[in-house]
């Protein structure tokens, strides 16, 4: 009987692979581009054709050949190497700040919708006055007062996600707080925290996976647009945004390819985070697969 | 309910958020740990200079008293002044929003002309291959950067097929603008009879309005077609079906019942979209309190900065304020039409 | 010509589980009765036993992933299974009516009483906008609604819900149909609201010689109001004939629990405790559907029962029923 089952489990596992998929194509596709980003990152030093930066001084603004399958960019460097070495920066920043926004949001979340009343009350009223701010000039703006540096940029980050992810959990906790599973733990003497973190976390984390990865595509997003103003990241870094910047200097007058390519790397892994959790959604919340 | 009482209940409500943002922005130029008096007079100036905005924001007094101080001044309409330019910053904000209402009104009525009818038509055959595809689009949407949009429209219409101008702001450059009379240069330029001015400022709001559109286009397709779904999923419409009423009006009664809350999400939408609208103001030199902001906060004009988000957060509350009173009015069960 | 004969009737659920595994839920398992003109039947079983559905079934109103797999259901001598969408559309509302569940959140939020009526009258007829108010009010006044004139310019929401209940009357019969089903006309509403709904609905039904099919839970309703009843378990009728020949001489052991548990408002019996477990839709038992709560099941009830009984007169389908 052992035998049986364990052999059948990752037959089983296939199974529930393929029947994600199929339910949700659109979540499968996301987790596959988020994984070859993810390889690329980090494999990178295998896949870079160059050094990222290392300059090549005579060849400048060289369109795409042979030798620079995606041309070189205003300083004579590689700009494939540029873009692959770019995921790792993508990754680096998303990760972390997802973790920090998930690790600020999920206690917070927990415990202000396990315990309501006054607490709850403020802390809703406090991040619904967080709202009125647009979050792109939220972040910019935080990240230009506090000095200019790659941590503080995930630390912002991570502080802006914190909020949402409060939400999320807080909403399935209050969904779940009268429902019997619960009451049968509370009336069994469980301690409160033992009833946050084994019977509502897992819960709660379900429903924040979707939102995780909208975050880490919004985190991407964004770094590459402080990285795009020139704030927090400085050229010449090999970050996706950085290259756009110079790349802007040279796109009106034909040389699309600085600009462009790395442009596309943004929207690809960006798009691949948006498809997981969109899928992800539909996948894991059925009822608002019709709602959303 | 009537309306006076929403109102006053509303705006009741709306003093402590207003309390918060001015907090928040004061605690702005503070966070950092750094001297807030470099921040807000800049590296260029002088010892008195500095010593002025020192005894101005009352640096050696309490947190506290600071913190009146600044309130103080925001109520009187005194938002500092940027070192840059050395101008006053509410001034240069007031005169620069038409500007960027312009963009934006354009921006948004094509994004919601194209988003509310996709989204609908998405609902109402949902998961066809419509659907699939406006899905798809609205992902794409949200996933690409808005400046990286308008760098490739510009690359595309003007350097490739030569049909747009140059993105450098608002009219050509060998254009005199019109008098201004609303500030919009398109505008102004009709009511003056200003032919020339009126077809540059057309042509070089073209590009900058529609990647406005696709960007706010996103939202509205997904959410449209969330509340369509939704309304579908009512009683009401099904026994709209249940009495035979052709498809034509059971789709009416779906948008008019959808149209409320998706109006008050684009209304909600729009203060994001402030943001987002920015960045296309710094690609196209578009001139508007977008690039303004922009450029103060990459120059580390934290004067401008403060005001300008400050400006940004109440411009936020009153859209919300806005949009709770036409969901209000719109709303026959609230008592207040009928 | 019978007005209505629902034959043979499967409706399911089909859809893939997370593992990827097609789920079928059999709803609708072989519904057949029939329906004359001038009678009233009632469907009668407890929640989730497919009474709604099979009235969603008649009226081509189900939504993806229910569908019909098999089965005939002629209305007027037409199999509405087979009919394209429009022509289905077109019989909606105007041949055949459905009252629905939930009066006062069937009704547009956004368009006034006489508005909507209007809208149901001029979906089949072709009349102007003001026949079209004046044949509203008309309807208005017939369901017993004091000062229809002012209750025309109304919102839903002004309505209580015994009030709703009636315009949903008016709605169905707005266009004069021949048969009319009201899907628990009754649930929601105070005690004295109920009798009056169903008196009018009675009162309607006679006086035009129209068909009416009245979903219920309530065997007092049945008692009062239909002359015939079919009783439903897990997606199938288990007896059917007339009233009161099903609910004095019960012979489905689902029916006799069901008579034996109801409230005093209808039969003095014994008050045995009542229940079990909802049949599973997705794996039903072979056989019986009912001998997993059947007292009374053995090795028989593993092959399905057969109808006993004189055609067209009480009948129940049971291996081991009451004698008659």
């Amino acid at each position: 009987m052992s035998a049986a089952t364990a052999a059948s489990l990752p037959a089983r596992l296939g199974r529930r692979l393929v029947g994600l998929a199929r339910r949700s194509p659109t979540m499968a596709i996301g987790a596959a581009i988020i994984l070859v980003f993810a390889l690329l990152a980090i494999f990178h030093g295998t896949v870079m054709p160059h050094d990222p930066v290392r300059a090549y001084p005579s060849e400048v603004l060289k369109p795409p050949s042979a030798r620079f399958w995606f041309g070189t960019d205003g300083n004579g460097m590689d700009v494939f190497s540029r873009v692959i070495y770019g995921s790792l920066y993508a990754f680096g920043i998303a990760v972390p700040s997802v973790a920090i926004g998930l690790a600020l949001g999920v206690p917070i979340g927990l415990w202000t919708g396990y315990k309501g009343g006054l607490l709850d009350e403020t802390t809703m009223r406090v991040f619904d006055a967080l709202r009125v701010f647009p979050i792109i000039i939220l972040a910019l703006a935080i990240v230009a007062a506090t000095g200019q540096s790659l941590a503080n940029v995930i630390f912002v980050i991570g502080l802006i996600d914190a909020p949402i992810f409060v939400r999320v959990v807080r909403a399935e906790v209050l969904a779940l707080r009268s429902s019997n599973f619960v009451e049968a733990a509370r009336a069994l003497g469980n301690p409160t925290w033992r009833i946050l973190f084994v019977h509502l976390l897992p819960n709660a984390l379900r429903g924040a996976i979707a939102q995780t990865s909208v975050r880490a595509a919004w985190a991407v997003r964004i770094s590459a647009t402080l990285a795009f103003l020139g704030v927090g990241i400085q050229q010449p870094t090999p970050e996706w945004g950085a290259m756009i910047r110079q790349g802007a200097e040279f796109i009106v007058t034909g040389q699309w390819w600085v600009a462009i390519f790395p442009g596309c790397a943004l929207i690809l892994l960006v798009l691949g985070f948006n498809m997981f959790g969109d899928g992800a959604q539909d996948v894991l919340d059925p009822q608002r697969k019709s709602g959303k | 309910m009537t309306l006076p009482a929403f109102l006053a209940r509303r705006l009741l409500f709306s003093i402590p958020l207003l309390v918060g943002v001015l907090f928040f922005t004061f605690a702005l130029v503070r966070i950092g740990g750094q001297d807030p008096v470099a921040l807000l007079a800049g590296p260029t100036a002088t010892v008195q200079e500095i010593e002025l905005v020192r005894r101005e924001l009352g640096l050696e007094q309490p947190l506290a008293t600071q913190f009146l101080i600044y309130a103080q001044k925001v109520v009187s309409f005194d938002l500092g002044r940027s070192w840059l330019s050395n101008k006053p910053v509410l001034a240069e904000l007031v005169d620069r929003v038409p500007v960027t209402f312009e963009l934006m009104f354009w921006g948004v009525l094509l994004g919601a002309a194209i988003g509310i009818p996709v989204g609908l038509r998405a609902a109402l055959r949902a998961d066809g291959p419509f659907d699939q595809a406006s899905r798809f689009l609205s992902l794409l949407g949200f996933s690409i950067p808005t400046y990286w949009l308008g760098l490739v429209m510009l690359f595309v219409f003007f350097f490739l097929l030569e049909w747009a101008p140059p993105g450098m702001g608002r009219i050509s450059l060998i254009v005199s603008p019109p008098p201004r009379i609303t500030g919009s240069y398109l505008v102004d330029g009709l009511l003056t009879a200003n032919w020339e001015a009126a077809h540059s400022a057309l042509s070089q709001l073209v590009l900058p309005v529609i990647c406005v559109a696709i960007v706010a286009s996103a939202p509205i397709i997904k959410q449209t077609r969330a509340m369509a779904l939704e309304v579908l999923g009512r009683d009401y419409v099904r026994l709209a079906r249940a009495a035979g009423l052709p498809e034509r009006a059971v789709r009416r009664i779906v948008w008019r019942n959808a149209l409320v809350p998706v109006a008050t999400f684009i209304g909600t939408e729009v203060t994001g979209l402030v943001g987002t609208a920015s960045l296309i103001e710094y690609v196209f030199a578009w001139g508007g309190i977008g690039q303004y902001g922009l450029h103060a906060i990459t120059s580390g004009d934290f004067a401008v900065v403060q005001g300008y988000v400050l400006f940004l957060a109440l411009f936020s509350v009153l859209v919300f304020l806005l949009v709770d009173v036409l969901g209000f009015l719109l709303e026959p069960r609230s008592g207040a039409s009928g | 010509m019978t007005l209505l004969s629902v034959e043979d009737l499967h409706t399911h659920f089909v859809s893939r589980s997370l593992d990827n595994e097609v789920r079928v839920a059999r709803a609708l398992n072989g519904v057949g009765f029939s329906l004359e003109r001038g009678r009233i039947l009632g469907l009668v079983g407890e929640t989730g036993a497919g009474k709604s559905l099979t009235a969603l079934s008649i009226m081509g109103l189900l939504r993806p992933p229910a569908r019909i797999v098999a089965g005939r259901i002629a209305f007027e001598g037409q199999d509405l299974v087979s009919l394209p969408p429009e022509r289905l559309n077109a019989l909606r509302g105007d041949r055949l009516a459905l009252i629905v569940q939930n009066p006062r959140a069937s009704l547009d939020p956004l368009a006034r009483i006489g508005e909507q009526l209007a809208r149901a009258h001029r979906a089949h007829r072709r009349v102007d906008a003001a026949a079209a108010r004046r044949r509203a009010v008309e309807m208005l006044a017939a369901v017993g609604l004091p000062d229809p004139e002012r209750r025309a310019r109304a919102w839903p929401h002004e309505l209580s819900g015994g009030m709703a209940q009636r315009v949903l009357i008016a709605m169905a019969l707005i266009n004069e149909p021949q048969l009319v089903i009201a899907d628990e006309p009754t649930t929601g509403l105070d005690v004295t609201v109920q009798a009056q709904i169903l008196d009018l609905i009675q009162g309607m039904v006679r006086a035009r010689g129209l068909g009416a099919i009245v979903i219920t839970h309530d065997l007092g309703v049945v008692a009062h109001y239909c002359d015939d009843v079919a009783v439903m378990y897990a997606g199938g009728i288990v007896e059917q004939g007339a009233t009161r020949d099903v609910l004095s001489r019960p012979r489905h052991p689902y029916t006799i629990n069901l008579v034996d548990s109801t409230p005093e408002r209808l039969v003095i019996g014994s008050g045995r405790v009542f229940g079990g477990a909802p049949p599973n839709l997705f794996a039903l038992p072979e056989g019986c559907h009912y001998r997993l709560r059947c007292p009374r099941a053995d090795a028989a009830c593993a092959v399905p029962p057969p109808w006993s009984g004189a055609a067209g007169g009480h009948l129940a389908r049971c291996h081991r029923p009451e004698a008659p």
